[in-house]
């Protein structure tokens, strides 16, 4: 274990590499995948997204007539959004989705 | 007189649930038993009810370490079984892929095996370069882990000439940092004390027992499946199979050290020659009846997947052999001889894996202080993302 | 070991012999010349069995033992048995390698491997009812 001292002398001169995570933000790269958003203009409802999910955890929505991703279910894998037609579902870069309400896990 | 010591299922070693059962003579272990199945999903049940398509996914969370693997062999047995090949740049790009996975998973597997020989420094020194390569895999695939690349007829993203140059970089790092894990560990006293000698495995016990990848490699089997059954662009990027005649689990470790050489001068060459190109070709989801079979090399030793086909758009059967599940055997037959204060370190070695968790394994540090954030901290943090 | 050698070396014990594609090849074999074409291959150091596979085929089920007879060479056996008898040696004295893949075989599909040394549960628990076996087709239609 001694032969390491060199490795640990050289690492107090080097910055750490933790990031003080929540007070500091990291913004992740383009593309990647995060919770899904509808943008509920550009659905014309062909519902190719449902077939898709691998999960099944996509449906319609009551209310809005369009789709209602639970977010519960989802995997985050971007089929839906690389499937639409008319680029309707995108993949935001929002992560921060633990929740206690059910009722905001949801994507719609 | 032997005394029957129990292991298990929480473990103090593997952060996996297993239960083993030694049985020793004073130090010394006689006998052990591995009892499996605390894992077990019923995947390849699951897999009949769904579609080739979304069982791409299904086959990526069989493991969070080797997710890319899982799906690269699951999309070349049905890419066989429906004879369609994906196009030449896709071949490359998977092979990048992979590579990158097989360094990730070498390096996390030298930290712990680090951690559990006491060596916590070079613990966090492996899992900082990690952390480089899971940069990288982030800016390629969207995501750290379950990468979502792979899909039948080929890959689902492109490689763009930015994302190789920044993997040139960090792969540059990586080799400087490699070196040194190597003289470390070649040359420390300490850990050729724990290691050399420790669970050796025969190389007629590791043949008899058909053990794979680097534990059978770590005992003198020459066999790679990257070389013997090539896949993806393996052809076209050579590179040494590396053997090891000790047996134990210094041998082990040296090898994954070497291999993360290999990786680097494959991922080299295949950034040098990748073609351009189509990166997918199209799959229609009915698959005539056919079987096929298809293995590759995954960090840990030979995956095998065997798909058969009845008409419709779902698998008639889909069959997964992972490596941990072929070495547990041999994995048994290692404890034999070895010491209980050995037990945690022989048992690492194999790089275990159960039928593949779902999950990355997570190591709580104990940093000898503890924070805590007021409620009124966290609303404000939460508050200014949402 | 190439193929060619493997086909001559178990042609008395084989009924089809077909390669199938780039380093594969299907055969067909009776349960009764099983072990003896395998101890044939284990003494020509044709030694690592990669897997085993079940399938229900419906009124039959197919075993298939997947061997790596040396250079990326698989050979894919088959045995097929009728579900009225469902019997089948163990070759876990030939292979050693053999003794999960056959358990696994036994609790998944009912398959009852004479001769085995350790005839336990694999991955299913020692609270699971007795005669049900879920990767046969009629653990599928239980469920619906």
């Amino acid at each position: 274990m001694a032969s390491a001292i060199f490795d640990v002398i050289k690492n107090l001169f080097r910055k750490p590499a933790t990031v003080k995570y929540p007070y500091v933000r990291v913004e992740p790269p383009d593309g990647f995948r995060g919770r899904p958003i509808i943008d509920k203009d550009k659905c014309i409802k062909c519902w190719l997204c449902i077939s898709v999910c691998p999960n099944k955890a996509i449906s319609v929505d009551r209310e809005t007539e369009k789709p209602r991703i639970w977010l519960g279910r989802c995997i985050f894998c971007g089929e839906c959004a690389s499937s639409c037609p008319t680029r309707a579902i995108t993949m935001s870069k929002q992560f921060e989705l633990a929740t206690f309400d059910k009722e905001k896990a949801v994507s719609r | 007189m032997s005394f029957t010591l129990y292991v298990g299922p929480q473990h103090p070693s593997l952060k996996e649930p297993e239960h083993f059962k030694f049985e020793v003579e004073g130090e010394e272990v006689v006998k052990a038993d591995i009892r499996l199945g605390y894992v077990h999903r019923g995947i390849e049940r699951a897999m009949q009810d769904r579609s080739y398509p979304q069982n791409v996914y299904l086959a990526e969370h069989i493991c969070g370490i080797c997710n890319i693997v899982h799906s690269a062999t699951y999309c070349q047995t049905i890419e066989r079984l429906a004879g369609i090949d994906p196009p030449d740049r896709a071949r490359y790009i998977r092979t990048i892929i992979l590579e990158l996975e097989r360094i990730h998973s070498h390096l996390l597997w030298l930290g712990v095996a680090a951690h559990e020989m006491g060596f916590d420094t070079l613990f966090m020194l492996s899992w900082r370069d990690r952390e480089k390569i899971m940069d990288i895999r982030e800016m390629i695939s969207g995501s750290r882990i379950h990468s979502a690349m792979n899909t039948i007829g080929g890959v689902r993203r492109d490689l763009r000439q930015a994302h190789s140059l920044k993997i040139t970089e960090v792969l540059d790092e990586i080799e400087k940092a490699a070196e040194r894990y190597l003289e470390i560990f070649a040359s420390d006293r300490a850990i050729i004390a724990r290691c050399e000698g420790v669970g050796i495995l025969s190389k007629k016990s590791a043949v008899d027992l058909c053990a794979v990848g680097p534990t059978a490699r770590a005992s003198g089997v020459k066999v790679d499946i990257r070389k013997e059954d090539p896949y993806a662009a393996y052809e076209e990027t050579p590179f040494e199979i590396v053997v090891e005649n000790g047996g134990d689990v210094l041998a082990r470790t040296l090898i994954r050290i070497r291999e993360i050489f290999e990786s680097i001068e494959i991922i080299r060459r295949a950034l040098d020659m990748l073609p351009k190109g189509p990166i997918r070709e199209r799959f229609v989801p009915q698959v005539a009846k056919a079987e096929a079979v298809c293995r590759s090399e995954a960090p840990r030793g030979e995956l095998l997947y065997f798909a058969m086909s009845n008409g419709t758009e779902r698998p008639e059967r889909v069959r997964i052999r992972t490596p941990t599940y072929a070495n547990v055997l041999s994995w048994q037959e290692m404890f034999k001889g070895c010491t209980i204060a050995e037990i945690p370190v022989v048992m690492w070695s194999i790089d275990p894996c159960f039928g593949c968790e779902d999950r990355v394994t997570i190591v709580d540090l104990d940093k000898g202080k503890t924070y805590s954030l007021s409620r009124q901290e966290m609303r404000k943090w939460s508050a200014s993302t949402s | 070991m190439n193929i060619e050698g493997v086909g001559n070396l178990l042609r008395d014990f084989l009924d089809e012999f077909n390669v199938t594609g780039v380093r594969r090849t299907s055969a067909l074999i009776k349960k009764e010349n099983l072990r003896s074409a395998l101890l044939a291959l284990k003494r020509s150091n044709v030694d690592h069995l990669s897997a085993i596979t079940g399938v229900d085929l419906g009124d039959e089920i197919l075993i298939i033992y997947h061997i790596d007879c040396g250079g990326g060479e698989l050979l894919n056996l088959k045995v097929k048995l009728p579900k009225g008898n469902l019997k089948l040696p163990t070759i876990t004295d030939i292979f050693p390698g053999a003794i999960l893949y056959e358990r696994d075989l036994m609790e998944m599909l009912g398959v009852e491997v004479e001769g085995h040394p350790d005839p336990r549960h694999l991955f299913l628990p020692d609270d699971w009812p007795p005669d049900v076996y879920p990767m046969r087709k009629e653990f599928l239609e239980e469920k619906k």
